[in-house]
């Protein structure tokens, strides 16, 4: 599973052609004695999300999706994906925002989470980021309430604010 | 659950001691049924019990060892003795008893709940029981001492005589080290903890004895320091060898510990299955020197003919039992499960590369050629796999077999039952969900069914009350029948309840008889005025009519009054492979298990009505059918519209028929059905929909549950 999973991570690296995959290696290799987290960068509306790569097994394509009735309405339907069939989640509906047709720059990123498989379809995939603890921060507070209940942190990069998705609130609720 | 956090080896002992039960009980049904046991059988339930309480013994089992030995005492005086037994049933009934009180241990052990389970009750019946064979009376004084002489009997029967293995177990010990030296020494270790040497002797046939050797080391840590053993690596390398080593050269401990040489001989003798302990102070020198002498090589070669021999003379229906198991495998259903998914995709995936779109228009001959042999070899394998899930429906039926032999017993009605065609092959997860439905028919017939003696007297039946269970393939279904020839069913006390109910919503007289005998399965519905131990507690036809139609099976009766009633159950072979008829509305496409179609047609437009509320029908040879859009149900846009243009499927379950509008009908298929992921299923808000599964090009389809879709 190990072994899998860091291939797949491999994948996503070559995929969306990671200029500093080099540097980006020297840097685990450094972090090892902090805590560091890797995350898989998504756009939506221009917005840049990030997800736990632990929890991505792959990226592919957008592809047809078979509608399933009675669902909510963020769920979007089925797939099949080489013989299994994993249902589908729109992160912009998922997350209150607005539709968006789906382009050859939309993706499907597959999530795994206690063996629960789905798809969330987002704009498009932009990198792999490195995370260390220290640059983390709470998501931002309204009085008492969380902005975004979907949002487990924000990291702070040189090239602006990213979002950290909650995978196990994603998928829970 | 609680399976996968078992111990491997316990989890292994409780299939196998499963596996073992169920055939003692076949084996004691069949002796019941003969009046008698002949000495194959009796040899065959000797080992079995043998086997098992070695077993239970070795995973301090206690109580279940204490039972096994107990019915291994009445067997072998049965076996040795060969007494005549008046009654066969005072055996039987015993056994099975215990049989029971193990099949009970065995799901406790499953489910890590089995310390407060007692067979006192069960042993002292089964002492009785020899007692009373025995021809000495059944007094309860008597009991401990016949016991213990039972006991003492049955070692010396099975374990051949002690002294000669004894003796050459001093032998050996004599070989290997200086004995004489160690009775000098011994003043000058006494103060300090002392060193031992044990040598454990098995008993010959009581297996597996280097897993005991590891049980014995296990116990002594922690209370004896520097242990050292031969053969020190129990758990490596060749199990037999390893054996027959311990079996030759005893089980060898040196080590240290603070306890008197009696106490340790005392408890080295008590334990399981020990033929014979040594034990011995030994010198610091003397630790880690182990007998090894020979060659380990040799010992195998040499050891294992003899042993073989030795055995085959001992308990000769050992040898065809062990053939038999070694053409087995025992694999977890998960896998298999994994193996048809995978082959599930191999067919589709052969089908994405055969008719690529990539190849379309070129002409390939050898290609083709290629491709059909490939197809061919496919086919092969999903029958293979098809057929590696297919089990005997023998061990269900079997279990009928007990069931009718208890009620008779209790009822005094000497009824016979017949299995015919238990070999009939079914799917396993079928097979796991019959047995209920199943049993529940056979105790209504055993009860309810058949008359009392008298009653049959009366009414002049000579033949003897029998229930009997018929299995037989029938295209793509099974067939069972459950046939008795009792008193057949009241059809004048059904109608009389069914209007009482209000469950009958036409004219009386023109029901036929079998729509009346049906009735027996509609809700709330039991002739039986009372409620007896065996059938009647509430559960009715209408469970078990539920029960076969959730397998995509139906359900039948027919009578004929005082010569017997007969339930037909059509079972379909597998659930994992369905046999559908593919529609397409709009760009979606549906599966409908072609086992509720009735027909399909387009209707002419005059033949539509639609009522006051809007709802649409459809007018077919004088009935009147709602029809439910598909289009409409699921929200699919782009789909046909107009009622000529499209087809209806008039679809019935449950007695409910209705029509179905699709666009067209692609194609009749056998699809595998997998299950809607778990994620959706969270949602619960899928109407109608049981499952889904994937078409020859990789579409995803929606199976329809027929049952559902017109709530």
């Amino acid at each position: 599973m190990e072994t899998t999973k860091l291939k797949e991570e491999n994948n996503v690296a070559t995929n969306v052609n990671l200029k500093k995959e080099k540097a980006e290696a020297d840097a685990i290799v450094q972090d090892a004695f902090n805590r560091t987290h890797r995350f898989l960068l998504f756009e939506l509306e221009k917005e840049q999300y990030g997800i736990d790569i632990s929890y991505v097994l792959e990226i592919i394509g957008i592809q047809e999706i078979t509608y399933l009735p009675g669902m909510p309405r963020f769920v979007k339907g089925l797939i099949n994906l080489r013989g299994k069939i994993i249902p589908v989640i729109d992160a912009r509906e998922k997350f209150n925002k607005q539709k968006a047709i789906y382009n050859d720059r939309t993706c499907i990123i597959v999530l795994e989470l206690e063996g629960i498989m789905v798809g969330l379809v987002v704009d498009m995939i932009s990198d792999v980021i490195t995370v260390s603890e220290s640059i983390l921060e709470e998501a931002p507070k309204i009085g008492k309430i969380k902005t975004n209940k979907y949002i487990s942190n924000i990291a702070k990069m040189s090239d602006g604010v990213k979002l950290l998705v909650d995978c196990e609130k994603l998928i829970n609720e | 659950m609680a399976n996968q956090e078992m111990d491997p080896i316990v989890q292994a002992f409780v299939y196998e001691t499963e596996g073992m039960l169920e055939q003692m009980e076949q084996i004691l049904l069949k002796c019941e049924d003969n009046d008698g046991f002949e000495d194959d059988d009796i040899n065959e339930i000797f080992r079995i019990m043998h086997t098992i309480k070695g077993g239970a013994g070795m995973m301090w089992f206690n109580k279940l060892a204490e039972l096994a030995h107990s019915l291994e005492d009445m067997f072998y005086f049965l076996r040795e003795e060969n007494p005549t037994i008046s009654d066969i049933s005072l055996v039987s009934d015993n056994v099975l008893a215990g049989i029971d009180f193990m099949k009970t241990y065995m799901d406790g052990i499953k489910a890590n709940d089995y310390e407060q389970l007692e067979a006192d009750d069960i042993v002292n019946d089964i002492h009785e029981a020899i007692e009373t064979i025995k021809g000495e009376g059944t007094g309860v004084k008597k009991n401990n001492e016949n016991e213990k002489e039972i006991d003492e009997v049955s070692m010396e029967g099975t374990n051949g005589t002690e002294e000669p293995v004894q003796e050459d177990e001093m032998e050996d010990m004599g070989k290997g080290k200086n004995l004489s030296e160690i009775d000098e020494i011994e003043l000058e270790m006494e103060l300090e903890s002392d060193y031992y040497s044990i040598v454990l002797t098995y008993q010959d046939g009581c297996e597996m004895e280097h897993i005991r050797a590891y049980q014995v080391v296990q116990e002594l840590q922690g209370k004896a320091q520097n242990i050292k053993h031969f053969p020190d690596k129990l758990l490596e390398g060749d199990a037999d060898a390893l054996a027959s080593v311990i079996r030759r050269k005893g089980f060898q401990i040196h080590m240290q510990i603070d306890m008197p040489l009696e106490e340790l001989q005392q408890l080295a003798s008590n334990l399981a299955f020990i033929e014979n302990a040594v034990v011995k102070k030994i010198t610091l020198d003397e630790v880690g020197k182990f007998d090894d002498s020979d060659d380990e090589a040799k010992v195998v070669v040499e050891e294992k003919k003899p042993a073989k021999e030795e055995k085959e003379k001992k308990t000769e229906p050992d040898v065809p039992v062990l053939n038999h198991e070694q053409k087995r495998i025992n694999v977890p259903v998960e896998k298999l499960d994994m193996l048809m998914d995978l082959v599930g995709e191999l067919v589709l995936s052969e089908t994405m590369v055969v008719s690529n779109p990539d190849l379309k228009g070129i002409k390939l001959d050898n290609f083709s050629k290629a491709a059909r042999q490939h197809r061919k070899i496919i086919g092969e394998v999903q029958d293979i796999v098809m057929s590696i899930r297919m089990m005997p429906l023998s061990t269900t039926f079997t279990k009928m077999k007990r069931i009718v032999r208890d009620i008779s017993k209790k009822l005094d009605r000497d009824m016979q039952i017949e299995l015919i065609g238990e070999e009939t092959e079914v799917d396993k997860n079928i097979i796991e969900q019959i047995g209920d439905p199943l049993m529940h028919l056979v105790r209504n017939a055993a009860d309810h069914g058949i008359e009392s003696k008298e009653e049959r007297e009366k009414l002049g039946k000579m033949q003897p009350p029998k229930i009997t269970l018929e299995a037989c393939n029938s295209g793509g279904d099974v067939l069972i029948k459950v046939i008795d020839n009792g008193k057949g069913l009241d059809k004048d006390k059904i109608l009389e309840k069914a209007i009482k109910n209000n469950l009958i919503d036409g004219d009386v007289s023109e029901l036929t008889d079998k729509q009346i005998y049906n009735m027996i399965f509609l809700p709330g519905f039991s002739t039986s005025e009372k409620i007896t131990e065996f059938s009647g507690r509430g559960v009715g036809m209408d469970v078990v009519r539920n029960n076969i139609e959730g397998l995509g099976g139906t359900i039948a009766v027919d009578s004929v009054k005082d010569e017997g009633t007969t339930v037909t159950l059509k079972i379909p072979l597998t659930l994992a492979i369905v046999s559908g008829m593919i529609i397409r509305v709009g760009k979606a496409k549906y599966t409908i298990p072609i086992m509720s179609i009735q027909e399909s047609f387009r209707p002419s437009a005059k033949d539509i009505i639609i009522d006051t509320d809007g709802n649409e029908m459809v007018m077919v040879r004088g009935g009147c059918y709602i029809i439910r859009r598909l289009s409409k149900m699921y929200n699919v846009n782009n789909a046909e519209q107009d009622f000529e243009k499209g087809i209806l499927i008039m679809l019935e379950s449950n007695d409910d028929t209705f029509c179905i509008f699709a666009d067209e009908i692609i194609g009749e298929q056998q699809v595998v059905v997998k299950p809607l992921p778990e994620y959706v299923k969270r949602f619960n808000s899928i109407q109608g929909i049981a499952g889904c599964t994937l078409l020859g090009d990789g579409d995803i389809s929606l199976i329809l549950d027929v049952a559902n879709i017109n709530n």
